[in-house]
């Protein structure tokens, strides 16, 4: 009662008034942030949970209206399955071959155009920048048809038929079902996803001080040595961003890996195409449970995004740090 | 002395041309050939077993807006869905950032969960995890999703005389919250990493003159991140546009393997324009606010 009485005749005075006002404001705010951020963050995470939760589930637990999140009956079947059909071993190594790849590739290509619009002026810098947006927006799909036909007849852009006019025999390669297909385009830079890497290295590295430059050139650097020696190291941190990115891009794509290959190169192809191929196992068979097919799935996704998941995890400071410390905007 | 210059000049303006050789021989070799040819192909009609094209004028274009009963309306469907969409993903990711940008227990925790989506964020898990939802809470009849259900309150908005359209943009919004948080992934981070780039000064100078938190997001924050919120604006119209689950794409892919490619490419050029001309436009828009502090 006392400190109700005490607070009364405080709140009389203008300037405690105006404070009390002021707090009270800023824990409704504290408030209202937590629980969105929870929301949000719940929203994000609750189909992961619910894939973890479902992964481990007996088909029997699926009917089960009581379970909700935490399995009964706990099994691993369902993850066996889905590396068995997945043919996970094999497929992983492939993925992580290709992504690994086509992303170091397209970070150099990417990081080298890039810097060349960040810190040259020449001529064509217009023309080219914009045929650099108009990369980014014509949709890969467009170009996909005439693409596939290149592929299949690939002549070097023209350098076997000049080949051809010298020794005559005829040089054009096959290059569907190979990896090049995927290689070729991200060592050139060429794509949407290459296209925002370089926009992205481009403001990069306009935000790097122009006289670290300036002193490697005083000091007799050339632009490609200036670049590997002073530029790199200094933007070690964009590079394992943009690397990341990269790398889960080349991980996750669909589009471009179904297109060129006739058999499922990579995992995500062999997931999109797992519910067919459960579906097609049980077919035919009367005493197989339909629904088991959900846990397999949910199996299959869940192994499929493991690696990225424990890759994120080990680099998460280092990414999270470099994103928001060093700048990725100048 | 301006001699020397002017080779130093040369000198640059070449090696910015070496910088870029792998992208223009990939711009040249891969990328304009091909967009020329797909340019082609829809105005004509392809043979494919020789590769040969017969010219076939407008006819593809013709059908495309006369008589194909579905392109239309899905092309109509999908504008009004990014026209929807895009603003709404980047205020969302906006605002995000912001509260990632302040000083709480749990924050790196909270940016870790909200750059999950980059991660994972990818078509076939996301649609398939979705999918499958789905799938479960009809055969249990139950629903595990249920928390994204809000059916009544928008039943109060509508009996208190607020436009249908507006409500139902609205639940629209809410019933694909989660749609929302795994497409704004890219946008937090990029809006983040923006936001740690203004500098303190600003604020400080802001709160000396005695502006409110209010003026000081829309004086000095939103002109500060300006450039990147183009970024961002583009990276949204591109992905909403070349979504997987697009229902447009859908159509114009499948054309595509019906090999009915001449008329695939026609739509996808139209498409295309299209695509080009709104993000054109925004551009030029929202360009014309930007002041860039350096240069």
């Amino acid at each position: 009662m006392n400190i109700i009485e005490t607070f009364k005749s405080r709140l009389q005075n203008e300037n405690f008034k105006k404070k009390v006002i002021r707090n009270s404001g800023d824990v409704a705010f504290k408030i209202f942030r937590t629980v969105l951020l929870f929301a949000m963050c719940f929203i994000i995470i609750h189909p992961v949970l619910y894939m973890i939760s479902v992964a481990f589930r007996e088909s029997s637990d699926l009917y089960d209206p009581t379970v909700i999140w935490i399995p009964k009956n706990f099994t691993v079947d369902n993850l066996k399955t889905a590396i068995e059909i997945l043919n996970y071993g094999k497929l992983l190594g492939n993925t992580v071959f290709y992504a690994g790849i086509s992303t170091a590739l397209s970070v150099i290509s990417c990081a080298l155009a890039g810097y060349g619009f960040a810190r040259f002026k020449f001529k064509l810098k217009g023309i080219l920048f914009a045929l650099l947006l108009f990369m980014i927006i014509v949709p890969p799909q467009l170009v996909s048809i005439p693409l596939y036909l290149q592929y299949s007849d690939f002549n070097f852009f023209g350098l076997s038929s000049l080949l051809k006019l010298v020794s005559g025999a005829d040089l054009t390669v096959n290059l569907l079902d190979t990896p090049l297909t995927l290689f070729i385009p991200a060592a050139l830079g060429t794509g949407l996803r290459s296209g925002i890497l370089i926009y992205m290295f481009q403001q990069f590295f306009r935000g790097l001080p122009v006289a670290l430059e300036d002193a490697a050139y005083i000091d007799g650097c050339g632009v490609i040595s200036t670049f590997v020696r002073i530029i790199i190291p200094n933007a070690s941190g964009s590079f394992l961003v943009a690397s990341l990115l990269s790398f889960v891009w080349y991980y996750n794509d669909y589009f471009f890996s179904s297109m060129y290959f006739s058999e499922a190169p990579t995992i995500s192809v062999a997931l999109a195409g797992l519910k067919a191929m459960l579906s097609s196992l049980t077919e035919g068979n009367a005493t197989a449970d339909p629904y088991a097919i959900i846990a397999q799935l949910q199996a299959g996704c869940l192994i499929a995004i493991l690696p990225l998941v424990i890759i994120f995890f080990f680099l998460q400071k280092q990414f999270i740090k470099s994103v928001t410390t060093s700048g990725i905007v100048g | 002395m301006k001699k020397h210059r002017l080779s130093y000049e040369r000198k640059k303006s070449l090696s910015g041309y070496i910088f870029l050789l792998p992208w223009l021989i990939g711009l040249l070799g891969l990328f304009m050939p091909n967009f020329i040819a797909s340019v082609r192909y829809s105005f004509g009609n392809l043979n494919l077993v020789n590769g040969e094209i017969t010219p076939a004028g407008f006819i593809h274009y013709n059908t495309a807006f006369n008589s194909d009963p579905r392109f239309v309306p899905l092309l109509v469907a999908q504008l009004k869905d990014t026209a929807i969409i895009v603003p709404v993903i980047i205020m969302f990711s906006l605002f995000i950032a912001v509260l990632l940008n302040q000083e709480f227990k749990g924050r790196a925790l909270a940016r870790s969960v909200f750059f999950l989506p980059v991660i994972i964020g990818s078509g076939v898990v996301i649609s398939l995890i979705q999918g499958d939802q789905m799938s479960n809470e009809i055969i249990n009849g139950t629903r595990a999703s249920g928390l994204f259900e809000s059916g009544s309150i928008f039943d109060i908005l509508e009996e208190s005389g607020i436009n249908s359209d507006i409500v139902n943009v609205m639940i629209g919004i809410v019933s694909e919250i989660f749609e929302l948080s795994w497409h704004s992934g890219l946008q937090i981070i990029l809006f983040l990493a923006a936001l740690q780039t203004v500098p303190d000064q600003l604020y400080e100078v802001a709160k000396v003159e005695g502006a409110t938190a209010w003026e000081t997001f829309f004086k000095i924050t939103i002109p500060m991140i300006m450039p990147i919120m183009i970024v961002n604006i583009v990276y949204t119209l591109v992905d909403s546009f070349t979504d997987y689950g697009n229902s447009l794409l859908v159509y114009i892919l499948e054309l595509g393997k019906k090999l009915n490619f001449e008329y695939s490419a026609a739509l996808g050029n139209v498409y295309f324009v299209i695509i080009f001309v709104v993000i054109a436009l925004v551009l030029f828009v929202v360009g014309k606010t930007v002041t860039y502090t350096e240069k």
